[in-house]
């Protein structure tokens, strides 16, 4: 028995710790280059997640299909936030920064709660519950798919940055693709919390990412990830 | 002593101290009672964000877990007070002594270890969520179920005990606010602010000057913590109860560093005057938004909208806090934070 | 020196029972019978100013809106039913007892008669020392520390069981079920949120097993983190027990993700067994469809068999189509009803006058389980019931006591895959 209880927590552990790495690998990009902790990560990520949520209700699409589309619009949203607020702050000293984002996520967990109440939403989807089963194995299916996407845009981040090099010196400019990347995490993220049907929508769980994802920073220091500085 | 920590201000900011101080003191007679609990708020708040103030704005290590401070002097106060019933002025210098010996353990931790800026924040965060949780395990002081104070009620004040109505603890906040206001000014009037003031702007040439930064960093983060134990006990005293997650949140940590953010980093004003502003903004926007009629639909959440957005245009639009600029504004002369750099 | 104080305040609040019982059983028998006149004569009085301190932003937003909402359809009930208008003043705490402690003064200051609030035990207390210092009356609608009704409070009502007196009915209920299907589970895992409210069910549960004689042994006892994301290695354990039933002290969240793990998981049990809330909510249901079929809750309820409660439901419908009232829809109604009971008895709202007859109430026709409200001299209503609460058809029934029952009980349960 457990040896059976190992092996399953083992596996589900690893498929979770994919999907979080990834996320954290979105912060560390944006830490690693424009030197910002992103205080609001967590908050920005649940964005992607309510816009999932929109699409799946109103057009009927899977969580996992509207990557792209949530990928895209939340670029759209960095990059608008990057241009018109962060870049102002480049220069400022990090507690600054850190109040900064801290009340942009005030912002946008209680615009949430206004929009779209204080309420759990949920996604029904025909594969949320089923499991695949291997011998003792059992695997969460929603979980499997999700760490796999995870791995899946990791490797596109990787190879993007083998193919680009960013320079130090563009380290500012390249700031734009960087949020894209980010935001690939943010949208696969909130896949797989839809996907898990554990995505419950509520301003309390949002300060929990946010901390989770900033330890995740400390542990994979973007020096370490990205092998560049030290 | 007056001489000294005025030292900074024109006359004219003298005065207007003077002035504001006097209102304070007589305020709890001519307004009611909801003025009085918020401007208890405010002192807790400016005497926080002082005790922040000594360790990010004099010496420049950035701490987002003092909250920790808090929570220890809180649940130092309380449960000496509901084990062994001893006065909270007894505790204190207990829950000081525990706040200082574990603020320089994560001090050592990460000056050793050259943890800096941002990591050196991460970590106290680290520190507070973990003791958060700890104490949610630690049933002598109640877990997760509470730590309940007994309340004894209408029985006049008993100021040593610190048992009685709100206006006996809008005074000990006011005193400890001014007192520690004072203590500030000392502080960065000694050598050790200009110590502290050299590390804060550049540490390797404070370093190559001949300063041990390693012990005057450390003397910062102590004397913050233990400072900062002193207003968890008295909070302890003032709402009778505590529980892990509240008192030691990363929530609380933020909060208490917000005013002094927003006031001005490393002034001796701008934590004062940032709860003065934060606090108040917060009790007028709820006044205001529950005079929009909706109904049974009520428009929760949207005062935080606002109370962020208040907070992200004073970032942008007043980088160094909003006292260096009301100070030349009503040209007050320099203050002694600024002073030093 | 708590003793004294205690048996000081024991003396007098008997003695106000006494003295006041008849009175107020007549008021409430003579609106049964009168209805509208009664109603007539008690316009005559201004509106009570009712200050509702809530959550209804933050962590316990969710919760705190829908204990307004129970707040919301008390007004026009009351005022069909005759009492004196009520003029509620509605504060939000932010999930934050600071915010509570100040909007509290606020709206004391701004001339409210009583207070009622507010959900959580944390705020609730920081809120009951404002109306004790300012000697204003506050009912308390949900918050079970027991703590709250032991500080020798003589402002302070609480019409809600403390959690031991939850747990011990729980037990009862489940010897009832246990009888009443003939079936009698030999072992059982016990699974709590390791919060304020889940470690003291979860004490209570410890400490009166012993002397409860049950069918089942609880053989082992798993605490999770209240922001706990994932209960998978929770569920796992419980699963590798193999416990007979599952018992849960959890709220809604959590509630979610162990039904879930134990879907993917494949754990089967004879049920599971809920104290707290979670399971009976319409989100529990809205987001597990069939699989959020047939968990029973003992919980304090409403009892369906009662005219307050058939008035209630209705109302509740007409207002909030969306949702459906459940434990804080009733209970922060019962606060409202016996605010206005207790100024229609005063006939004033002098504070002094008003905290008496708070004190001497005694109110049969309610609408929660038990037998009506009173006020013993803590100010803790001890007589309120709890009933056991199955989902079924995608609605919370009440299944046990048979007295307030319009369902009847389905255990063990079927499996996951059984249900269509």
């Amino acid at each position: 028995m457990p040896f059976e209880l190992y092996l399953n927590q083992i596996v589900s552990g690893l498929l979770t710790g994919l999907v979080y790495g990834l996320s954290a690998l979105g912060l560390s990009v944006i830490f690693g280059v424009v030197k910002i902790v992103n205080f609001a990560h967590g908050e920005m990520m649940v964005i992607g997640m309510y816009l999932a949520l929109l699409l799946f209700r109103f057009a009927g699409l899977d969580p996992l299909l509207s990557i792209p589309i949530v990928a895209l619009i939340l670029f759209g949203l960095g990059y608008a936030l990057q241009a018109t607020v962060i870049n102002r702050l480049i220069e400022v000293p990090d507690y600054m920064q850190f109040l900064l984002l801290a009340g942009i996520a005030i912002i946008i967990v209680s615009l949430s709660l206004i929009v779209f109440g204080p309420d759990a939403q949920n996604v029904q989807l025909s594969y949320a519950y089923d499991s695949v089963q291997i011998g003792l194995l059992i695997i969460d299916k929603a979980r499997l798919l999700a760490g796999a996407a995870a791995v899946g845009v990791a490797a596109a981040l990787f190879l993007f940055f083998e193919v680009f090099q960013p320079r130090d010196d563009l380290a500012v400019d390249s700031v734009g693709p960087d949020q894209m990347r980010v935001r690939f995490d943010v949208a696969l993220g909130d896949t797989w919390g839809l996907l898990d049907d554990r995505l419950l929508l509520q301003p309390s769980l949002k300060s929990m990412f946010s901390f989770g994802l900033l330890i995740l920073v400390l542990i994979f220091r973007p020096q370490g990830l990205l092998g560049k500085r030290t | 002593m007056l001489n000294l920590w005025l030292g900074g201000a024109n006359p004219r900011g003298r005065a207007l101290l003077a002035g504001m101080l006097a209102v304070l003191a007589a305020a709890p007679f001519f307004v009611d009672s909801y003025i009085v609990s918020v401007l208890i708020l405010v002192f807790y708040f400016a005497y926080l964000g002082q005790a922040w103030n000594i360790m990010m704005g004099f010496a420049g290590q950035l701490s987002l877990g003092h909250a920790l401070y808090f929570g220890l002097g809180a649940y130092t106060g309380a449960a000496l007070y509901v084990k062994f019933g001893l006065s909270p002025w007894l505790s204190m210098p207990v829950a000081i002594v525990i706040a200082m010996a574990v603020g320089a353990a994560i001090g050592a931790l990460g000056f050793r270890f050259r943890i800096g800026g941002v990591y050196f924040a991460l970590l106290t965060i680290a520190f507070a969520e973990f003791t958060r949780i700890l104490f949610d395990h630690f049933t002598w002081v109640g877990g997760s179920s509470g730590l309940f104070l007994p309340v004894a009620s209408r029985q006049g004040n008993d100021l040593w005990m610190l048992r009685g109505a709100p206006i006996m603890f809008y005074y000990v906040w006011l005193v400890l606010t001014v007192g520690l206001l004072i203590l500030c000014r000392a502080l960065l009037a000694s050598r050790l602010g200009y110590y502290w003031l050299a590390i804060r702007e550049d540490e390797p040439a404070a370093q190559a000057l001949g300063i041990d930064t390693f012990r005057y960093k450390m003397i910062a983060v102590m004397l913050s913590a233990g400072l900062t134990a002193v207003a968890g006990v008295l909070n302890a005293f003032y709402f009778n109860v505590l529980f892990p997650e509240p008192t030691f949140s990363i929530n609380r940590s933020i909060e208490l560093i917000l005013g002094a953010i927003i006031g001005g980093v490393g002034t001796l004003m701008g934590p004062i005057i940032g709860a003065f502003i934060l606090t108040p903004l917060g009790e007028s926007l709820t006044l205001i938004i529950e005079q929009i009629p909706t109904g049974v639909q009520k428009l929760d959440g949207l005062k935080q909208v606002f109370y962020g957005l208040c907070v992200v245009l004073i970032v942008l639009f007043q980088r160094a806090g909003v006292w260096p600029w009301l100070a030349r504004k009503l040209r007050l002369g320099a203050d002694g934070g600024k002073g030093g750099a | 020196m708590a003793t004294i104080d205690n048996g000081n305040s024991g003396r007098l609040g008997r003695g106000l029972t006494r003295r006041n019982f008849g009175r107020g059983a007549a008021a409430v028998g003579g609106l049964l019978a009168a209805g509208l006149p009664l109603g007539a004569r008690a316009q005559g009085l201004p509106p009570l100013k009712v200050g509702v301190l809530l959550p209804r932003s933050g962590y316990l937003a969710q919760i705190g809106q829908a204990n307004q909402r129970g707040a919301d359809v008390a007004i026009p009930i009351l005022r069909e039913l005759g009492y004196p208008a009520i003029e509620m003043v509605a504060g939000d705490t932010e999930s934050s007892p600071d915010v509570a402690r100040a909007a509290a003064e606020r709206l004391i200051d701004s001339g409210v008669h009583v207070v009622v609030g507010a959900f959580d035990s944390g705020q609730t207390s920081a809120i009951a020392q404002v109306c004790e210092q300012r000697g204003v009356p506050l009912v308390i609608n949900l918050a079970a520390a027991p703590q709250i009704t032991e500080q020798g409070y003589k402002f302070v009502f609480r019409n809600f069981p403390r959690s031991p007196r939850i747990v011990g009915d729980a037990f009862a209920l489940q010897k009832q079920l246990f009888t009443t299907t003939g079936k009698a589970p030999k072992s059982c895992v016990l699974m709590h949120v390791n919060d304020t409210f889940g470690t003291s069910v979860k004490g209570a549960i410890e400490a009166m097993t012993p002397a409860q004689n049950m069918p089942y042994r609880i053989v082992e006892s798993i605490a999770y983190d209240p922001r706990a994301r994932d209960l998978s290695v929770e569920v796992a354990k419980a699963k590798a027990t193999g416990a007979e039933i599952v018992w849960t002290v959890s709220r809604l969240n959590d509630a979610i993700m162990i039904t879930r793990e134990m879907v993917k998981q494949r754990w089967e049990p004879w049920g599971i067994l809920s104290s707290g809330p979670g399971y009976y909510e319409d989100q529990y249901m809205k987001t597990l469809g069939k699989l959020g079929e047939y968990p029973i809750s003992f919980v304090p309820w409403y009892d369906p068999q009662k005219p307050l409660t058939k008035r209630m439901l209705a109302e509740y419908k007409r207002m909030f189509p969306d949702f459906s009232a459940d434990t804080n829809t009733v209970f922060t109604l019962e606060a409202l009803l016996i605010c206005a009971d207790a100024y229609k008895r005063a006939g004033g709202a002098r504070p002094q006058a008003l905290t008496e007859a708070l004190r001497a109430t005694n109110i049969k026709d309610n609408a929660a389980v038990g037998d009506g409200i009173s006020f013993d001299a803590k100010g803790q209503n001890e007589t309120v019931g709890n009933a056991a609460i199955q989902n079924v058809g995608g609605q919370p029934r009440v299944v046990l006591p048979a007295k307030a029952a319009d369902a009847k009980p389905i255990f063990p349960v079927p499996g996951w895959q059984q249900r269509g």
